[in-house]
This record gives C-alpha cells, structure tokens and sequence, in this order.
C-alpha cells in the first residue's frame, strides 16, 4: 500500500517545454488585447492584475 | 495552510459549526488582502506615483516579463519573503475566531511564506496605480484566491482531503510554471496598456 506522498505524481519540466508554455500564454495574451482591448485597458489592466491576485493566492495556499 | 484550515472544518462536529469557521476564513482572509491592497495604493498615492503616468505601468510590464522569463527557467530571481508562520497557539481561541485570525495573518500576505512571484507584481502595480479603492478591490481577488482550494477542499472527509492537498502540493515546478504564463499574459497586457496610453 503506497504512502499518500508516493501517489503524488512528479513530472519533470524541460526548458524547452517551459518556454513553449509561457510564449503560447503571450500569444493569447495578444489575442486577449486584440479581441478584446476595452477589458484589456480597464483602469490600466485592473482585470488582468485581478486575476493575477486570485492565481497567486490559490497558488499560495496549495504551494508546499 | 490548507492543511491546518481543513482539520479544523473537519473538527467542527456540526454542520453549522463549519460553516462559520469557512465563512469566517473567508472573511479574514478578504479583509487583510484587501487593507493591503489599499495600504499600497495609499502609498503610491502620497508618493505620488500617478504623476508618472504610463511610466510606473511599464516598470510593472517589464518587472512581469522578467519574473515570467527568468523564475526558476533562466535564472533564480530574488523572491522577498519571510518564513515566519501563523503562530499554533491561535487554536486556544476556539476554532471560529483561530479561522478569522489565521484568515486575517495570511490574507495580508506580507510577512507570510509567498511561492509566487506574481503577489508582488500584483502589489507594485497596487502602488503604480496610486488608487487605494481600486488597489484594494483588486487584492480582494488574493483573499478569494486563498479560500477558493479550502473551499473546494473542505467538501471531502478527512481522508480524502489528506489525499487531495496532497496531489495538489505535488510538484512547486508546475505552480511555478502556472505563474510563469500568468506573468507573460499579463505582461503582454500591461504593454498593451503602457501603447494604448501613449498612442492617445
């Protein structure tokens, strides 16, 4: 019977697969001013920094 | 913290006992993120940030674009963080008012263990901006943030909430990543407002 913490799934991230990820992001980013520039300027990007705050405090609370 | 937030739902025995220690976390939680919001834009207000117009805004854009690039891929950039911890002796207040307390501790966030880069980019632009109402309603998304896993959590028995929070500190890579591209999409929007505002 394996411990709770071997269940756990590790997965290794190449640099390569890190960097694909974060210039798709700046792609859709992009797409996000283009499709959609009035909630993008909104009180100089007040949504986008809002959902910067709900990520980070999620991120925070299940970091280890 | 959510293992320290979830014992105690899962301690109260009844069902409106829990309830209250959630709603109560909630609250804390909100409040302190949101004091902080305003604190910072308080702060860029009496320095008056503002008058730098879309300069401040681009300082935040290139501090995020370095965060999303360098953190933990290029390079280890400077997290500034502190490693004190909510204190345990808060649980001799009963668990309702441990929650509020530990909701209120960890929802100011500064001086609290923070993993992610993304906080601070959250609380510069908070200064940049110069606005405490905005800058608080904003933080509000931190404080919602950190109850939204104990929420989603709270629902298991104890057992499988052990298993769950678990899987989900599994791996500080991926989080790091997940901040990464929510750095580099608000980078990129944050440009767009630092253009917009200067082709007026």
């Amino acid at each position: 019977m394996p411990m709770t913490s071997e269940i756990s799934v590790r997965v290794a991230l190449s640099i390569r697969a890190r960097v694909v990820a974060i210039i798709a992001f700046g792609v859709f980013g992009v797409a996000f001013c283009l499709s959609a520039p009035a909630l993008a300027s909104y009180e100089h990007g007040a949504l986008v920094v809002l959902m910067l705050a709900v990520f980070s405090g999620t991120a925070t609370v299940i970091s280890p | 913290m959510v293992g320290t937030i979830c014992p105690m739902v899962h301690g109260a025995r009844q069902a409106h006992q829990k309830i209250a220690i959630i709603v109560t976390h909630a609250l804390g939680s909100t409040v302190g993120a949101a004091i902080v919001g305003m604190i910072a834009g308080m702060i860029g207000n009496m320095l008056q940030f503002p008058r730098f117009g879309a300069s401040g805004l681009t300082l935040v854009a290139v501090f995020s674009t370095i965060y999303a690039l360098g953190d933990g891929t290029f390079a280890d950039l400077p997290h500034p963080q502190s490693s004190l911890r909510v204190p345990p002796d808060w649980r001799r207040f009963g668990p309702v008012l441990a929650a509020l307390f530990y909701g209120l501790a960890l929802g100011v966030a500064v001086g609290t263990p923070i993993q992610v880069s993304s906080f601070y980019i959250v609380l510069v632009w908070s200064a940049a901006l110069g606005k405490p109402f905005i800058a608080a309603a904003v933080f509000l998304g931190f404080g919602i943030g950190r109850v939204i896993p104990i929420l989603a959590l709270s629902r298991f028995d104890v057992s499988t909430t052990q298993v769950k929070v678990n899987a989900m500190s599994w791996n500080l890579d991926v989080i790091k990543l997940a901040n990464q591209c929510a750095l580099a999409f608000a980078a990129v929007v944050l440009f767009f407002n630092v253009w917009s505002r200067w082709s007026v």
